[in-house]
């Protein structure tokens, strides 16, 4: 009975934090930033609690600082602090004051703003609205809606009377014994398409748009005060350069694509692969200037490093294919779809798409097939005018993965050579005891 | 007559002749035992694993992306032959004062510094030897495997040439310190874990989320602060982190930030040595 | 060639070496004697630039020690009382190292010249490991011997050899003294340093007691001469009338030998020898014994360590 008490103790001791953690954190109303910034691609949120000190953003683009009161808590499991914002969402009237070298620099008044996207992504919008295209916004979104539902409801209407008309056709034919055809069937009514745009509720907040460079701000109330945690450094920062990453998708596992961000990653593959590249625009950033502006509580970046953002798909190019002692090769762009095997076995295979017989295109991409020929190629965008797209370019080469073994076997030659040499020393010399 | 006949002799290509002698003897001494050839084959088959699980990512995911897929190879390489040849540094060095060979040598054209240095450009002549086997072997690699060829490698081999001079001068600045061979071991292995350990402290608890000023008075806060601090501390100090950083410069092209990081481990390499001939000179020969 | 000047070395309270003033001439063969722990080693490590000193000055070949260390050992050869050698190298990878370190011209003639001088020539090719104490003791006297130094500091060095290897390396220290270069040898074994040195300095308790050519120190200890007699039968009234004689000290008698200590001005035998004749005894044998160094030695040491001893009870 020893053993089982022990352990039993032992769970307790290991439990007993779990249940500190399982409390309900302290809850605080605290000064809050939410920021709605453009990270490269899109919009996105983040929470800028009292304990962070700076505030990064992009440059020259339009980013917004809403001031809130929040219920704030620490949150020891994800060890970040988080706003209850469905207990406590107050906006923070007043005014914006910006410095820069002790001078104030700027006064910005709350505006109305909306975010909206057009995919499926609720986390990223891709549009900002400010000031009075906020409304126009916000109603063009409300139309859509309200015709969606009209189109929804006006479908499932004919539906009804479709599922009517099929029944009565049916009854009729087992009553009269005649044979129907599928010509003799109305039409099915046409599904309603997904509303395809997403928007949140209108908001309020600082809109920003400011240069490279590094500031003070604070908020003032309209009674004159300054809250103690609207103070924040804001530092801006801009694009180091353009350039173009890839998706890849490799045929034998199309579920499992890879991306090719940086221009001087080679791209290795086993013999006898079929790649198909989808290219995107991307942007490089300061590693931590991006990874703090995506996120002001993650202290994880590195100002030595950069990162690629891809934005939006790159269109209307060809691939450039590079092979040594082979002619130069275009690519175009073309769209496929992956067709199920028939049979009980398992299994795929990508086919160029065919509107006529195909539903819609699984993907679009460059097809690549690595042979014996082609171990080693280059490839590159170019464009409408035929022009090299910068940043483009990559290597790819057969990996003989098959080679394996030569790593070992000549990792054993110094072993070898060093074996050898001390031979031939003893050889040379006497080991023997000398007595005198 | 005597007086002119000394001054006369008093000039550095006496000297250097007797640096190289010592380093010579010493890097001969290396290369009669077996251990350094099972050190170096023993790197490459380490390097060869971490390559040939790369191999074996290709094959699972079919892609497999990299820049400088044998960046990790050379580094691992490099590492565990440069951590040998100071542990080498360590004991013949005290093994010298120990055993009274090193009293026997300053009997002859042989002070501190010709002792120092000696023993550094033998482990360091040794470690250039390993890297042209390494260099062989990528070569090698590189064409039966088909990667591509890159030059940055050949940039941080010789980077790291640099590097395991600072590892090896730490080695001898241990010996002169720590005295009697088994004392300057234990001391060389304690500073060891110790870094490995802050190091690994540092990449367990860096997970957490950093926020100054936190409201909590979390003591695993401070204590992480402490070791960001120390980690950092580490960073600067350790020739490993900064040929890392070297490498990671070179990936990106930072030339600045290459130089800036060959600097340091210049500068670590020159401290340490001058550290060890000054402990030297105020220890004695005598064991 | 080699002087020091108030040379003294202390570790902690214990004074090792106290204000030693040695001048060794170029060309000459030094005799560094004195007891156990009188820092005979203490002294020539403070020489040789091993231990530095806690106060006064040692100059070798002109220079001062301290600051031309690396120049001058170039010209000093040394074999010290315990030598270390490097097991793991044969005999001549040894000695080509040595030979590299100092520069010698023609290396290979120049260690199987030295080598077969002292009959090492055959082991040139054992592990170090394999060698004897002897063997190593003649090994290091190679070394020293290999760049042909002006000067050779020697510490017990023939400590642990045979006696033909004693025999070999006196040999090779004679030829060296001809050849002019200075030697100074701290040994226990009086009688080799007795047959090579020119000149003696004896040092206990940190301090030179004495320091003179062997004639002198032999006349200076003890203050007589003394003249060894083997008569027949020598009467009891012989020995009384012998020692009548005005330049007779004492005589000690053991049958038919007497040992007749004389004053030490002048050499006494003619006289002594008139005087047996006059009283017709028939003399077997005569001859001038000579005060050994080893006795030397102890006179002068035990003096001092009894004035030494007296003066720390106060006696």
């Amino acid at each position: 009975m020893k053993g089982p008490r022990l352990f039993f103790v032992l769970l307790c001791i290991f439990i007993l934090p779990l249940v500190a953690y399982a409390q309900a954190p302290e809850r605080t109303e605290e000064f809050v930033y939410a920021t709605t910034q453009f990270n490269g691609s899109g919009y996105r949120s983040a929470l800028v609690p009292p304990q962070a000190g700076t505030i990064y953003l992009i440059a020259g683009v339009q980013n917004i600082l809403a001031p809130r009161r929040t219920q704030l808590y620490y949150w020891p499991i994800t060890n970040r602090y988080l706003a209850d914002w469905a207990v406590e969402n107050k906006l923070v009237e007043g005014q914006l004051e910006i410095f820069q070298y002790g001078k104030k620099i700027a006064l910005i008044e709350l505006s109305d703003y909306i975010v909206q996207s057009d995919s499926s992504d609720t986390e990223e919008a891709n549009a900002l609205y400010i000031g009075e295209a906020t409304q126009a916004a916000y109603v063009h979104f409300q139309e859509l809606q309200k015709k969606y539902r009209d189109d929804l409801y006006a479908y499932y209407q004919a539906q009804d009377v479709y599922r009517k008309q099929v029944d009565e056709i049916v009854r009729n034919a087992v009553q009269s014994g005649k044979t129907v055809s599928e010509a003799d069937f109305p039409k099915s009514p046409t599904p309603v398409p997904p509303l395809s745009l997403f928007s949140r509720e209108v908001a309020q907040g600082y809109a920003l748009s400011l240069p490279v460079g590094t500031y003070t701000i604070q908020m003032r109330l309209p009674d004159g005060s300054i809250p103690h945690a609207s103070r924040k450094t804001l530092v801006t920062f801009e694009k180091m350069q353009d350039g173009v990453a890839y998706t890849i998708v490799p045929q034998s596992r199309w579920t499992k694509p890879e991306s090719s961000s940086q221009p001087e990653g080679v791209i290795y593959t086993p013999r006898g692969t079929t790649l198909y590249l989808q290219p995107f625009r991307q942007s490089q950033y300061n590693d931590f200037y991006y990874t703090h502006m995506a996120d002001p509580q993650d202290q994880s970046g590195r100002k030595d490093r950069t990162r690629w953002v891809p934005f939006e798909p790159y269109q209307d190019a060809t691939l450039r294919l590079e092979v040594p002692n082979l002619a130069v090769r275009k690519i175009p762009l073309e769209a496929y779809f992956v067709q199920q095997l028939p049979g009980s076995g398992l299994g795929y295979e990508v086919v160029k798409f065919d509107p006529a017989s195909m539903p819609e295109p699984s993907f679009e991409g460059y097809k690549l097939e690595l042979t014996a020929d082609n171990a080693e190629c280059h490839i590159q965008l170019v464009n409408a005018k035929g022009e090299l797209i910068a940043g483009s370019g990559r290597q790819i080469r057969v990996l003989y993965t098959d080679r394996a073994w030569s790593l070992y076997a000549l990792s054993a030659l110094p072993l070898l050579i060093g074996v050898g040499m001390i031979i031939e020393r003893r050889r040379r010399i006497r080991k023997i005891k000398v007595d005198e | 007559m005597a007086i002119e006949h000394v001054k006369s002799n008093n000039n550095w290509r006496h000297y250097w002749h007797t640096i190289m002698t010592l380093a010579e003897r010493s890097s001969q001494s290396t290369f009669w035992r077996l251990g350094i050839f099972i050190t170096i084959t023993l790197a490459l088959l380490t390097s060869a694993l971490v390559l040939h699980n790369s191999l074996r990512f290709t094959e699972r995911n079919i892609i497999y992306i990299a820049s400088q897929p044998l960046f990790l190879p050379i580094f691992v390489n490099t590492g565990l032959v440069s951590l040998y040849l100071a542990i080498i540094a360590t004991v013949t060095a005290s093994r010298e004062r120990d055993r009274g060979t090193l009293e026997v040598l300053f009997y002859g054209p042989v002070d501190e510094t010709a002792f120092i240095l000696g023993l550094f450009l033998a482990q360091l002549k040794i470690y250039m030897a390993a890297i042209l086997v390494a260099v062989v072997w990528l070569n090698l690699v590189t064409w039966l495997l088909h990667l591509a060829f890159s030059i940055e490698m050949y940039i941080i081999l010789i980077t790291s040439i640099v590097m395991a001079g600072a590892v090896i001068a730490f080695g001898l600045l241990i010996a002169v310190w720590g005295g009697r061979t088994r004392t300057a071991l234990v001391y060389f292995l304690l500073v060891l874990m110790l870094l490995a350990g802050l190091q690994i402290a540092d990449q367990v608890i860096s997970g957490l989320v950093l926020v100054t000023n936190p409201t909590l008075n979390d003591p695993i806060l401070v204590f992480r602060n402490a070791l960001v601090v120390v980690s950092g501390v580490v960073q600067w100090v350790s020739p490993y982190s900064q040929l890392n950083q070297a490498m990671d410069a070179v990936m990106l092209h930072h030339l600045s930030g290459y130089l800036l990081h060959l600097g340091v481990i210049l500068f670590q390499v020159l401290v340490l040595l001058l550290g060890s001939i000054l402990i030297l000179k105020r220890k004695g020969v005598r064991g | 060639m080699i002087q020091t000047t108030n040379l003294t070395k202390t570790f902690g309270p214990f004074m090792a070496v106290d204000h030693l003033n040695l001048e060794i001439y170029p060309g000459e063969t030094y005799g560094f004697l004195g007891p156990n722990g009188a820092g005979k080693t203490t002294t020539l490590m403070m020489i040789l630039g091993i231990l530095k000193p806690t106060e006064g000055e040692v100059h070798v070949l002109g220079e001062p020690v301290s600051s031309r260390s690396f120049s001058i050992k170039r010209h000093l050869g040394v074999v010290a009382e315990y030598q270390s050698f490097y097991d793991e190298m044969t005999a001549w990878e040894y000695l080509m190292f040595f030979s590299k370190l100092f520069e010698v011209e023609e290396p290979e003639k120049r260690i199987q010249e030295l080598m077969g001088r002292i009959q090492l020539w055959k082991w040139r090719n054992v592990l170090l490991g394999g060698y004897s104490t002897g063997m190593k003791r003649k090994l290091g006297f190679v070394r020293a011997l290999l760049h042909s130094p002006e000067v050779l500091i020697l510490d017990e060095p023939v400590s642990g050899l045979d006696p033909f290897g004693v025999v070999q390396i006196r040999e090779v220290l004679i030829e060296e003294h001809k050849a002019g270069k200075t030697i100074l040898i701290s040994s226990h074994i009086l009688s080799e340093v007795e047959r090579t040195a020119d000149r003696v300095g004896i040092i206990a308790q940190g301090r030179l007691l004495v320091e003179d050519s062997m004639v002198n120190l032999r006349q200076k200890v003890g203050g007589y001469r003394r003249i060894e007699l083997q008569a027949l039968h020598p009467s009891e009234k012989l020995v009384q009338e012998i020692h009548t004689l005005p330049f007779v000290d004492r005589i000690d008698q053991e049958n038919d030998l007497m040992v007749i200590y004389t004053h030490d001005d002048a050499d006494y035998r003619a006289d002594l020898g008139r005087f047996l004749t006059s009283q017709g005894v028939v003399v077997q044998g005569m001859r001038a014994l000579e005060t050994t160094l080893e006795e030397a030695f102890i006179t002068i040491t035990e003096a001092h360590i009894r004035d030494w001893t007296g003066s720390q009870y106060g006696d």
